[in-house]
């Protein structure tokens, strides 16, 4: 009976000991940040899953999820490491699964909103060639192509596209006559993302698309501060110095609050509004080019095999 | 047939005795409830991360089971000198081999069918309902698994019939993983020469077309699988099976036991 509780005992202090330092380890391992270290080609892990490729799929989609969901929260030293390693996981996700729709979408709204346009473009092409007949894809690319890159001729053949699609709304058709027209305005824009967000069932994608409505309420409002500051310069004869002055004439009742938590200010030397915290604005280039519809791979298998 | 049956029943009795084939149950099980747990991980399409989950557990541990305790089925009555008393009494070496297979399919369905209760009830409770039944091929999914373990425990019964059970395992293992890669290696084959693509044809032939029996993914995506695609793969896993069991007594009726 001694032996048997000396034995216990020994065991328990034993367990003690390696339980300690398998919490040193557990800990040094959640300070670092998660990264995928190696992404196979997409053709061996075909023939690697043996007949389970949506199961296979689904652990990489896990795996992508885990690297979005932390640089989004910023944990850790995760959030400065950037996306580097997400256009070739989800592309690994749709070669083994090329119907699994949300991974295009999420990849594609991530991608843009962390201003990786041309990575967006390619993986939503991709759920274009060979997903679903998701309208959301080349939704998606019509307002790339619209807000970041002020290319309004490509963002409307997009919006064609989506608006051809099944579950398309008919707001898609109006947007895609307004782009076309070379009118597309910040509200459109925001209903654009409104609809977009109706489309996602997590709360990532959900706020990658707010941090892109904010951008576009910044537009509406700078772009109605432009109108009034004209409107006022118009009625005294001289430029004005700040956005206050707009209050004082009661050109407007009050500044906007800035989406961003900072303030509106009049850049003089630009004559543009901008926000105090956040540079963007919308900018307009002319011409266009065509749709590509020919889906490239980032890289070829081999480069990603010798990686 | 009263001696298939009591060979069947035999069999089912000793399978359930079998530590390994109950700990991969119950690893299994464990698995499909987890399925569950692992979905929450995910965002947004949970639903497939719970089948696909659940029927890829389903079916590795079910192929595993089958593999475990079919290599086994006559080598070990051969090891352990089992075999004689029931071969001295009237019953036919063929009658045994049918007897000691349809005894294993018994147990296989068995416990697929345990895991697919658990599976279910998984599923019913993530979506609130039984109406997955109605909207999804839930049943035919199942019904090709059961074929698709009874494919393997036929394989696994005509390498017992002239090896030991190791050996047994080993061979039907490399078959399965071979069936899983066949129609890859018909795509590769198809791309080369005259003569590699016949040789890929005779191994398409030769190796199970695990594949046909492969509709997972419509279960992941709710597509309705027709009739006739269905029983096209069960036909063929039931006569794939038939047609490795006609081999598994061919050979075990010329065996020299002495």
């Amino acid at each position: 009976m001694r032996s048997l509780a000396l034995a216990f005992l020994t065991g328990l202090a034993l367990l003690t000991l390696a339980s300690v330092l398998s919490f040193r380890l557990a800990e040094a391992h959640l300070n670092k940040p998660y990264d995928v270290l190696h992404v196979p080609s997409g053709r061996a892990a075909r023939v690697a899953a043996l007949g389970h490729r949506t199961f296979v799929s689904d652990l990489y989609w896990l795996s992508a999820v885990q690297y979005i969901g932390e640089r989004r929260t910023g944990k850790g030293k995760a959030d400065q490491l950037g996306f580097d390693k997400l256009l070739p996981l989800v592309d690994l996700v749709t070669d083994l699964d090329p119907r699994h729709g949300y991974a295009y979408q999420t990849a594609g709204i991530v991608l843009s909103a962390a201003g990786r346009l041309h990575e967006s473009d390619t993986i939503l092409r991709k759920g274009m060639e060979r997903g679903p007949p998701w309208w959301t894809f080349p939704y998606y690319i019509s307002f790339n192509y619209w807000f970041y890159r002020g290319d309004l001729a490509t963002a409307a053949r997009y919006a064609e596209i989506a608006a051809r699609k099944p579950g398309a709304s008919a707001n898609i058709s109006h947007l895609a006559v307004s782009l076309a027209s070379k009118s597309g305005t910040p509200e459109e824009a925001i209903t654009l993302l409104q609809e977009l967000k109706a489309t996602v069932k997590d709360e990532v994608t959900a706020g990658r698309l707010d941090e892109q409505l904010k951008l576009a309420v910044l537009e509406r409002d700078a772009q109605m501060l432009e109108r009034a500051v004209a409107e006022l310069e118009k009625q005294r004869g001289w430029p004005i110095a700040t956005l206050e002055e707009l209050v004082m004439a009661r050109i407007i009742p009050a500044i906007p609050p800035d989406p961003f938590g900072g303030r509106y200010v009049w850049i003089g030397a630009e004559r543009r509004v901008r926000s105090s915290v956040n540079s963007f604005r919308f900018e307009l280039q002319e011409g266009g080019h065509q749709p590509g519809f020919h889906y490239q791979a980032p890289e070829t298998n081999k480069e990603r095999m010798l990686r | 047939m009263t001696k298939l049956l009591a060979i069947s029943g035999v069999t089912i009795r000793e399978a359930l005795r079998q530590k390994l084939a109950v700990n991969l149950l119950v690893f299994a099980l464990a698995l499909v409830a987890a399925s569950f747990m692992l979905s929450t991980l995910t965002f947004g399409e949970q639903y497939r991360v719970i089948v696909d989950i659940g029927l890829s557990a389903m079916e590795v541990f079910g192929t595993l089971i089958a593999v475990f305790l079919g290599a086994g089925l006559i080598a070990r009555d051969i090891e352990r000198r089992t075999l004689y008393p029931i071969i001295a009494k009237p019953v036919s070496r063929a009658e045994y081999v049918l007897g000691r297979y349809l005894g294993l399919v018994a147990t296989t369905t068995l416990n697929l069918l345990v895991m697919a209760v658990v599976f279910a009830a998984v599923l019913a409770y993530y979506l609130k309902g039984l109406a997955f039944l109605r909207d999804t091929p839930f049943v035919a999914v199942i019904a090709s698994m059961i074929v698709r373990f009874a494919v393997v425990g036929a394989i696994a019964a005509f390498f017992s019939c002239f090896t030991t059970a190791t050996l047994s395992a080993i061979f039907t293992l490399s078959m399965v993983v071979a069936g899983l890669l066949s129609s890859d290696l018909v795509r590769y084959w198809a791309q080369q020469g005259p003569l590699a693509r016949a040789v890929g044809k005779a191994a398409f032939v030769l190796v199970p077309n695990l594949e046909a029996l492969n509709l997972k993914e419509a279960m992941v995506y709710k597509d309705a699988v027709p009739l006739s695609f269905a029983l096209t793969g069960l036909g063929y896993g039931v006569l794939y099976a038939a047609a490795v069991l006609a081999f598994a007594v061919a050979v075990f009726s010329r065996r020299d036991l002495r």
